[in-house]
Order: structure tokens, then C-alpha cells, then sequence
């Protein structure tokens, strides 16, 4: 181990001490260490010696006493710390007091920002969460393939009927998701779930028909003032406020996207069927969603 | 920004509040120091040494400052300046004694030392105090950090900087003893186990030393000498412990008596004579130091002796003077003058293992 120091430096400290005709004690006494420690330095005995950051400062200063140049005893590289980079400074024409102005005024405008881009993250957080809340109207249909395009009739349902069982066909058409009304059917307490979907299909399946190729159009005469708002699959939109008496028809293709204010006083005739939109009202509004 | 990466991201988050701002920072370790500042960068090493002056120019009818210089620019103006220039040393005796101009100048350094311009910079600093500052004065320190845009201050004492600087085995289960002689104080410090035992700190330094060679010289010589000659003189023959080769040195100044500026010539021997008292003073400090050491401590001290560091142990002989007073080894750390500001830059890069280190108030 050589401690940054270069090898034999005891040595040549020993030999230059000889030649000026000093004993170790003699050393010792100058350097205010023990003659012990003189004896570990020219032994180069580590263990005698404390750490080398110290043994580096008596090198040194033994080195001095006997005229000898401490920096080739100690290898440069070990201690010695520059100044990698100095910055000078020009510096003309500095404001005392800086720019107050733009110190305060960083730190709101940061917090103001920050606000507003949370305020837009968290409407736009609420509107998907709204979104995601429509569809609910569609129930599991509305992810169905059509059906097929005529349904047998079964006259004489029966519990042991096979599943897909239509209802007789023209009911009156509830909305797509009607709340679980089942339709009149005889089969209801032995299997409910079957027929219900059954019943739901029918409807659509009538509505559905035109819908593959042709505008939809359908007609809004509110009782009282209405707000109503339609978006079709295309994204035409249609929102206006409907008068009451009034009557406004509305066309595009489907699906449509509804949303009907003052729901309870508004007649909604659609594709020729009445669509009975108490099931969706919620408050006064009505969301719902039309194949 | 460029592609620099800043080793400080994970624990940044959590100081919530400074993180934009510190994202643009390096973190900074700085000897405030009477006679320099120096400024160590997080993982770059030291970046800045510059004298704690600053030129104040005063503008127009209005009055107005504006800072002129700060550094060597403006410490060559220092005794030199025309009516509406004041060259300015914001610190005494270690501590702050202009707390504006002080302010200014530090945002003025970490300004330097950060290359974006985006942001005004907001780093964590370490900053070092004489370990005999008062509160007030500490928090000055601290308060003028912060007023030049630090996000957290960390103070240091310098006796511990020092130690850590010069490479003393602080953490150990050893009593080391630092002597650290700077600008205006000087400190002495015995530390173990990462905690400072004794700490003493007088105020005397580098500039008592020019003044009592300006004292001596318009006493003995009736001349008078400006602050930086005296400074001139002292390094280039002042020295702490009568050597065997006696220097002369031609000196320049002004006649008291006459009003002309003269030239004469000074002995080493003389300007030893004049360093004497407030060398006595260093001395004495030390004395007292190891006085107040507990035993244990001083059996270790009496092997490996004390380390000089700071401006002040590069005076000629100083350890040989401490060493005939003391009957103790003394050395002198490798590049003394950086030893304070390279200890607290240790500190900064340990900061989790070296949190003992820090003073609280």
C-alpha cells in the first residue's frame, strides 16, 4: 500500500537525515512526534502510523526540516483538489434589488396554472364518467347482432320453449332498456330471462330495420318549453330550445343521443312509435340513448 | 437544458413546493467567507472562487444602486474608486455585516454557477458559519441564503467543514483537532464521532493580520498603506516564526507627516514583529482549546498533532510557531484554502450519512 505516497519515501528520508547528521530523536524533538513515530515513518510501517492524511503532513513537514522537496515524496495525484471551472464575473449593470416584480409573480402564475389545468382534468374526468353512465340505457342489446330478420312467431309459447322466443310482435314499444316490465307473456315465472331479452329484441328488431340505411326522423312536441338535444351516429346535432306547442322533427341516422330537458311534458314520437320517456328521467332530464 | 442528469430527483419529490423551480437547480455548498466565496456544485466540484467584494455604483440624480462588479473585478477596485463608486466587503469578522449587499452578491454567485436562464434558480444550499456566530447571525446568513433564492438552507459550522475538507477522520471514534485560520476568524474545533466537542472561534484572521501591518508600518514609519499592500506584504514575507533568512521588501505609501507618497523598505523581521499580536491571539485560542479537551480526546491529539487549514496556514512557519507553543505536531492540509468549502461539498454529497453535521439553529 502506498498511500499516495512514492515508494521509498522512508528510506530517502532516513538517508537524508544521516547525511545531515541527525538522529531520530533529534527529529522528534523538532516535529513534536515521538521518536517511535520517526521510526514508523522511514520504516514506512502503516500500522505504526496514523492515517495517511496525517503521515502526508509529517512527511511534509519532516521533509522541510531536511531541505528536501516534499512533492516528490508525495505522489500528486493523492491529495490536492483544483478548481475545475472558475467563473469570473463581468458584471456591469446589475439592478440592486434584482427583479422583484418577477420573483413574486412566478410562483401565482405557476399555482395559477396548475389550477386550471386541475379544474379541466377533473370536467373532463366528470363528463367521460357521465359518458360512461348513458349507455347503461342500451343494456346488453345493444351490443347484439341483429337479429334475425324474421323472427318466427310462436302463437303458443310454452315454459319449454326454445330461447329465442319473441314476444307477439307489435307491442307497444317500450324504449329499448325498459325498466324489467316484461311483456305479457305467459312464460314469465318459469323463465324470465330468456323472454325478457326476447321481448326487448322485438322492438328493436322492428326499429332496427331501417336503421341499417336510411335517416331516422323523429318528432318532439312538448307541452311546456323543452330543451332537446339530439347527436345521431354521424355526429350532426341538433339542440335547440322546442316551444311549447310547437313540434320539431328531427332526422339523422342512428344510434341517437338524447337529452331531453322538461322530459315529463314532452311527447317523443319516434320512427312512428311513442317513446315513453319517463323510465329516464332523472331530476328533469332525460338521457337516453335510441338504436 | 441540456442532457444533464440531476442525481437529486427521488428525494425532490417530496419538497413539493420547490420542485419545478429545483428541477432547474444544482444543489450548492458555499464558504462564505470573508476574504473569498467559494461555491462547490453538487457532482462538479468547485466551480466558483471569487474575493466578497462587490462595486455598488450610485446612478444619477436619483440616486439609484447598481451593482457594478463583484469578485476580482470589483476587489481590484477595492481603495481605488471614484466618488460614486463604493467597493464593498459585505462581511466581517465572519459574519454578515451588509445584509443587502451580501444577498446580492450570493444570487449573484448562484446565478454564475447555473447555466439555465429559464428559471431563477432555487438550490438546496450548505452554507457555512463561524461556529461562534451568534443566533442572530446565523440567521442572517441563513435569511440572506434564502433571500438570494435557495430553496433550503443547511448550515455548517466551519470547524467541522474544515475537518471534513482536510480529510480528518471525522466519524471515527478519534479526537481530531482543526485549526482553521481564515479571512476574518479563526476557528478550532475538536471533533469525534461526527459531532463537534470544543469549538472556539476568535475573531482574528487574514485581516487582522494586513491591519496590524498597516498599524505597524504609520506607527514605526509614519506611512500610511493601503489594504491591499499590506495584503501584498504579508503574503510575500510575512511570516509567523523568526526564520533564518531575513527578507526586505520595497513598500509604497503615503507620508503622514509630509502628505507625499514615499517609498521604504521593510524587514521580515519587522512585519514578524507586527503579526505578533494577533498571532498571540490565534495561539491562545488554541491553547484553551486543548485545555478544555477531554483526556481521551488529547491522547489522540498528542499523536496525530492538529491540522492547519484555511488562508491563514499558508503564513510562512505558522505550524512551527503552533508547534513550539503546543509541544504537538501540527500539519497543514493539502490546498488550505479550499478545505472549508471542499468539507461542506463532502457534506452536500452525503448529506444522508453526514446529517450529523448540521447545526439547527
Amino acid at each position: 500500500m502506498s498511500h499516495g505516497f512514492e515508494p521509498g519515501f522512508g528510506a530517502t528520508l532516513a538517508a537524508a537525515r544521516e547525511a545531515k547528521g541527525l538522529t531520530r530523536n533529534e527529529v522528534a524533538e523538532r516535529l513534536k512526534l515521538s521518536p517511535r513515530q520517526i521510526e514508523a515513518l522511514e520504516a514506512e510501517d502503516w500500522a505504526a502510523l496514523p492515517d495517511p492524511v496525517f503521515v502526508r503532513g509529517f512527511v511534509r513537514n519532516y521533509a522541510r526540516l531536511l531541505d528536501l522537496d516534499a512533492e516528490t515524496l508525495i505522489s500528486r495525484s493523492a491529495g490536492g483538489v483544483t478548481v475545475t471551472q472558475t467563473i469570473t464575473a463581468p458584471s456591469a449593470g446589475v439592478r440592486l434589488g434584482g427583479s422583484p416584480v418577477a420573483r413574486w409573480l412566478l410562483l401565482p402564475l405557476l399555482l395559477a396554472a396548475l389550477f386550471v389545468g386541475g379544474v379541466a382534468a377533473l370536467y373532463t374526468w366528470l363528463r367521460q364518467g357521465e359518458d360512461a353512465m348513458l349507455p347503461l340505457n342500451q343494456g346488453p342489446q345493444a351490443t347484439e347482432p341483429p337479429p334475425a330478420p324474421a323472427p318466427e312467431p310462436v302463437t303458443e309459447p310454452t315454459p319449454t320453449a326454445s330461447p329465442p322466443v319473441a314476444a307477439p310482435a307489435p307491442t307497444p314499444i317500450e324504449a329499448p332498456a325498459a325498466p324489467p316490465r316484461p311483456p305479457a307473456s305467459p312464460t314469465s315465472a318459469a323463465e324470465p330471462a330468456p323472454d325478457r331479452q326476447a321481448a326487448m329484441r322485438a322492438p328493436e328488431a322492428n326499429a332496427a330495420e331501417p336503421a341499417a340505411s336510411t335517416k331516422v326522423s323523429m318528432r318532439f312536441s312538448p307541452t311546456e318549453d323543452a330543451w332537446i338535444q339530439v347527436v345521431d351516429s354521424q355526429g350532426m346535432r341538433f339542440s335547440k330550445l322546442v316551444r311549447a306547442g310547437a313540434s320539431e322533427v328531427v332526422s339523422g341516422m342512428p344510434p341517437f343521443k338524447l337529452v331531453v330537458g322538461n322530459a315529463a311534458n314532452v311527447n317523443l314520437v319516434y320512427n312512428g312509435h311513442n317513446i315513453d320517456l319517463k323510465p329516464f328521467i332523472g331530476e328533469k332530464v332525460a338521457r337516453l340513448t335510441l338504436e | 437544458m441540456t442532457g444533464e442528469t440531476y442525481p437529486y430527483q427521488t428525494p425532490i419529490l417530496q419538497i413539493m413546493f420547490g420542485f419545478l423551480r429545483g428541477y432547474f437547480s444544482t444543489d450548492l455548498a458555499i464558504d462564505l467567507g470573508t476574504a473569498n466565496t467559494l461555491i462547490y456544485v453538487r457532482g462538479r466540484g468547485i466551480v466558483l472562487d471569487e474575493p466578497s467584494v462587490v462595486a455598488i455604483r450610485h446612478e444619477g440624480p436619483t440616486g439609484k444602486k447598481v451593482i457594478q462588479a463583484v469578485g476580482n473585478e470589483a476587489k481590484q477596485m477595492l481603495g481605488r474608486t471614484p466618488g460614486n463608486i463604493q467597493a464593498i466587503r459585505p462581511m466581517k469578522d465572519g459574519v454578515i455585516a451588509d445584509f443587502n449587499i451580501t444577498e446580492q452578491m450570493l444570487k449573484f454567485f448562484i446565478k454564475k454557477v447555473h447555466d439555465t436562464r429559464l428559471f431563477h434558480p432555487s438550490p438546496r444550499i450548505i452554507i457555512c458559519v463561524p461556529s461562534g456566530a451568534t443566533q442572530v447571525e446565523r440567521r442572517a446568513i441563513r435569511e440572506s441564503a434564502i433571500g438570494a433564492g435557495a430553496r433550503q438552507v443547511f448550515l455548517i459550522e466551519e470547524p467541522m467543514a474544515a475537518a471534513i475538507g482536510a480529510g480528518l477522520p471525522v466519524a471515527e471514534a478519534t479526537g481530531s483537532m482543526v485549526v482553521d485560520i481564515g479571512g476574518g476568524t479563526t476557528e478550532v474545533g475538536i471533533i469525534s464521532l461526527g459531532g463537534v466537542v470544543y469549538t472556539a472561534s476568535v475573531r482574528v484572521g487574514g485581516d487582522k493580520f494586513d491591519e496590524a501591518i498597516i498599524n505597524y508600518i504609520r506607527r514605526n514609519y509614519g506611512m500610511l498603506i493601503g489594504e491591499s499592500t499590506a495584503e501584498q506584504i504579508k503574503k510575500e514575507m510575512g511570516s509567523a516564526f523568526p526564520g533564518s533568512e531575513v527578507r526586505e521588501m520595497e513598500v509604497k505609501g503615503r507620508n503622514l507627516a509630509e502628505g507625499i507618497p514615499r517609498s521604504f523598505t521593510v524587514t521580515s523581521n519587522e512585519i514578524l514583529e507586527a503579526l505578533t499580536e494577533p498571532l498571540n491571539t490565534i495561539v491562545s485560542a488554541v491553547k484553551s482549546a486543548l485545555e478544555q479537551t477531554p483526556p481521551e480526546l488529547a491522547a489522540d491529539i498528542a499523536e496525530k498533532g492538529m491540522m492547519l487549514t484555511g488562508g491563514g496556514a499558508l503564513l510562512r512557519d505558522i505550524d512551527r510557531l503552533l508547534m513550539e507553543e503546543t509541544g504537538l505536531p501540527v500539519i497543514v492540509a493539502d490546498d488550505p484554502l479550499t478545505c472549508v468549502v471542499r468539507g461542506s461539498g463532502r457534506a452536500l454529497e452525503e448529506m444522508d450519512r453526514l446529517s450529523t453535521v448540521f447545526t439547527n439553529d
